[in-house]
């Protein structure tokens, strides 16, 4: 049975380009207040899109799909981020539509993106171990 | 030394099943060939094994098309993850009393004057 898990921990390893992508979905979700409202929903359809692709990509290359609010071990690592990203959305969207800084969320968005990048690798190390791999 | 009663179930107890069982406990949805190379078993064997566990209600099977072919796509159901949970809880409170047998097994004699 462990001998499973590990095999499976090695399918699931992600290559650097699939924690850029979930980086930069974050990064831009939180971004897209900068825009105008209209223009915002429409960013904020082509990044569900990009959610849906992420998927497909993760199903075409491993074989599977492992939910990233799965329990165990790596469901603090993603409580954390989601946190994370709903404190960096709600500041984005007050500081864009109340305050009128409409720049704001640009470094939010950069800010969301980094710790989307290490969020994901964090997960990623903690789902190992708790798959009896070595981080 | 009292042995607690144990959930066993035969239809998860095969090796084979219980590595089945124990990769999609862990994921969302499985691919064929990827249990099939991570369960380390042939294309047949895990086919039988994947039928048994559906009739059991514990593995839920589709069909889906993927740079057309259709594929076989396992999931775990909930009846699945709890006979799992009951049988690997099972599994490890009985390696805890062949534990605790051992230790006392191998505790030095008292020696008697």
């Amino acid at each position: 049975m462990h001998a499973s898990q590990a095999r499976l921990a090695a399918a699931a390893n992600c290559p650097p380009e699939r924690h850029l992508a979930f980086a930069g979905l974050l990064g831009g979700l939180v971004a897209t207040p900068a825009l105008p409202v209209t223009w915002s929903l429409v960013a904020e359809g082509v990044i569900l899109l990009g959610i849906v692709l992420v998927v497909r990509w993760d199903r075409r290359r491993t074989g599977m799909f492992i939910n990233g609010y799965r329990s165990g071990r790596t469901r603090p690592v993603s409580f954390g981020m989601l946190a994370v990203f709903l404190v960096l959305y709600s500041a984005s969207i007050w500081l864009a539509r109340e305050r009128g800084i409409h720049w704001a969320p640009l470094p939010l968005g950069v800010i969301a993106a980094g710790a989307g990048y290490y969020a994901s690798i964090l997960w990623q190390r903690v789902f190992r171990r708790e798959m009896g791999v070595g981080a | 030394m009292s042995v607690p009663s144990l959930a066993f179930d035969p239809v998860i107890h095969p090796p084979a099943r219980l590595q089945i069982m124990a990769v999609l406990a862990t994921v969302q949805d499985a691919e064929f060939a990827m249990l099939r190379k991570t369960a380390d078993i042939s294309d047949s064997v895990l086919s039988k094994h994947l039928s048994a566990l559906s009739e059991a209600g514990y593995v839920r099977l589709r069909k889906a098309a993927q740079d057309g072919r259709q594929r076989t796509w396992a999931s775990i159901t909930r009846a699945g993850r709890a006979a799992f949970r009951g049988h690997v809880a099972a599994l490890q409170a009985l390696a805890g009393v062949v534990e605790v047998a051992t230790d006392e097994v191998s505790e030095p004699l008292p020696v008697r004057a």
